[in-house]
């Protein structure tokens, strides 16, 4: 196996009664790389997370930690320390007693000194002897994660550390997490539902649907090109268009037409960001609703049965459209992705 | 409102004067007589105190050693299995204890092991089983697994989770279980006399002096005794569940 990898998963299968919660999983981790594994509820990513930290066994495949086959090694004895999603703080010990506790076993010297060290990183200098229960969800996010890595494992798994926390909470974490990821340089394996949230930390995702890996990329990747339908309907919004083409024109099951270099029957997906509306050329369609977001606008055209959702930018280029209007909507031939039916 | 607060509150207090106040005073009034003073100058008085202490705390502990390990296979069931369980646990409540010692002693006899104090705590341990399983078996099924996930994932064996998390996270029902079974075994009668005539404990000793002697003073002194003990062990374990701020 690779040096540069630290986690490498060879066909990982998981079944509970039956269903394949982990279905035929191969992914390599980079070394020091903030990986997300991405995808709704049921997808089977805290499973395969379970896997990696060895409190669930795959039923076929092979685990590999910095090249080590995991196969029978057991959760106290793997380099890979886990952030819970309800942080499983230990309510008995005291902040410095949670985060001594790993230090504690590894007989680790200057237990104090490394304690203050791992508070200081993640901004709770001076907290030591406060009791866990006291805490914020936030404060509680932070205390864990410095319990995590204080013992310095060699992979980080965070399983959906982030979503018990209010929305702005949130959002600062969100930065303040790939900020303390790059300054360790230990490998992340995040756990997350929130494609936002994967697209602006991550340096790779795999998105996951129904226990098997639908893509593996980076965030451009996985926005601009996705893989399968699965992926381009997780990630972002879109517009989809069946139908088939002949290398110039494609023509939707319902009668549309316009130009796109795609052959055979596929799909085409057009980001609403990526579609203009002016009245002329393109496909002619009625506002059915304008949504004021600030920002942006978010506006619901119909063409024909079919409804497009566009997203215009309030840059002060674009015409205001208002509800009623008949109008056309259209986009640039690149920006209609192709993917498989 | 305040006057119909105090006649619904009339009938509990007079029930609480009348079998609780007055008898206690009695009791105490009992106890400081001659007889009472006597009763706790005589050394046999403190032989039996002792035993019976020594008694209570070995059946406690055995009690705690056989506990934990069924009430955390209990907890660790499936609710369907759990509820048959605790059922089966609870079971012997519906036997009278006297017919249940009986039962005992038939099958010690034969084994030539009663007539001993190691089986009146035999004895003393199935007996008030339940009441340390179930204490046991109510904090442990309320710790969550996620802790001791929390625990090996940091490098604890599960020998060493379960000493550092499990256990002083069902402090509370280790400290009730405790409670349950060392206050009613410090101060039991009849059974003891069952399985060994020769192993009396302070019970019977109070026993002997109200029913046979007819010496209600030295029966009232050892009384009051045991009610101190009890009261202040009560007392620190309050104390203890407050101070903890769990349950």
């Amino acid at each position: 196996m690779n040096d540069d990898h630290d986690v490498t998963l060879r066909g990982v299968t998981k079944s509970f009664g039956g269903r394949r919660a982990v279905n035929e999983v191969s992914l390599d981790i980079r070394r020091g790389e903030f990986f997300s594994l991405l995808g709704p509820s049921g997808c089977g990513k805290t499973t395969l997370m379970r896997i990696i930290a060895g409190f669930e066994s795959a039923d076929s495949g092979v685990v590999t930690l910095a090249g080590k086959d995991m196969a029978g090694v057991p959760p106290h004895k793997r380099d890979v320390n886990m952030v819970f999603q309800n942080y499983a703080l230990f309510p008995h010990l005291s902040v410095a007693g949670n985060i001594a506790f790993g230090l504690k076993i590894a007989n680790a010297p200057d237990i104090e000194k490394r304690i203050a060290g791992a508070l200081a990183k993640v901004n709770l200098s001076g907290y030591e002897s406060r009791a866990v229960t006291t805490l914020s969800g936030g404060e509680q996010q932070r205390v864990a994660l410095a319990r995590a890595v204080v013992t310095g494992p060699r992979v980080l798994l965070l399983d959906e550390p982030l979503s018990a926390l209010d929305l702005k909470l949130r959002k600062g974490l969100q930065a303040e997490l790939r900020r303390f990821q790059r300054e360790l340089a230990m490998t992340f394996i995040f756990v997350t539902h929130d494609q936002e949230e994967a697209l602006a930390m991550s340096d790779r995702i795999a998105v996951m649907n129904q226990g098997r890996v639908e893509q593996v990329g980076a965030p451009e990747d996985i926005y601009e090109r996705p893989a399968t339908r699965f992926a381009a309907e997780f990630v972002g919004a879109g517009n989809f268009f069946e139908g088939s083409g002949d290398g110039k024109t494609f023509r939707t099951k319902d009668g549309l037409s316009f130009d796109a270099a795609a052959t055979g029957e596929v799909v085409i997906m057009v980001r609403p960001e990526k579609m203009q509306i002016a009245s002329g050329a393109g496909i002619p369609c009625r506002v059915e609703e304008v949504l004021y977001q600030g920002a942006s606008r978010s506006i619901l055209l119909k063409a024909g049965d079919r409804r497009l959702l566009v997203e215009d930018a309030n840059d002060g280029a674009s015409a205001r459209v208002r509800v009623g209007e008949t109008t056309a909507v259209s986009w640039r031939p690149q920006d209609g992705l192709v993917l498989p039916r | 409102m305040k006057g119909r607060l105090l006649a619904l509150l009339a009938a509990p207090t007079a029930w609480l004067i009348l079998f609780l106040v007055i008898p206690t005073a009695a009791l105490a009034a009992a106890a400081f007589s001659a007889d009472g003073v006597r009763a706790l100058a005589e050394p046999v008085t403190w032989l039996l105190f002792w035993r019976s202490f020594r008694i209570a705390v070995v059946s406690t502990g055995l009690c705690l050693l056989v506990s934990y390990p069924v009430a955390y296979f209990i907890a660790g069931c499936s609710p369907r299995w759990r509820g048959l369980l605790l059922f089966l646990i609870v079971l012997p409540f519906w036997t009278n204890l006297l017919v249940r010692t009986y039962a005992l002693k038939f099958c010690l006899d034969p084994l030539g092991w009663s007539n001993s104090e190691a089986a009146v705590v035999v004895a003393l341990v199935q007996s008030f089983l339940p009441f340390m399983i179930l204490p046991l078996y109510s904090s442990i099924e309320k710790l969550p697994k996620r802790l001791l996930e929390a625990a090996q994932d940091l490098g604890a064996s599960p020998a060493r989770a379960f000493w550092t998390v499990t256990v002083p996270l069902t402090m509370p029902g280790i400290a009730a279980g405790c409670i349950l079974v060392f206050i009613p075994v410090l101060g039991i009668f009849a059974l003891p006399e069952f399985i060994d005539e020769r192993s009396p404990m302070i019970g019977s000793q109070i026993n002997l002096y109200f029913m046979k002697n007819s010496n209600p003073g030295a029966g009232s002194a050892l009384t009051l005794i045991l009610m101190v003990l009890t009261i202040t062990l009560t007392g620190l374990y309050s104390r203890f569940k407050k101070s903890e701020g769990l349950v």
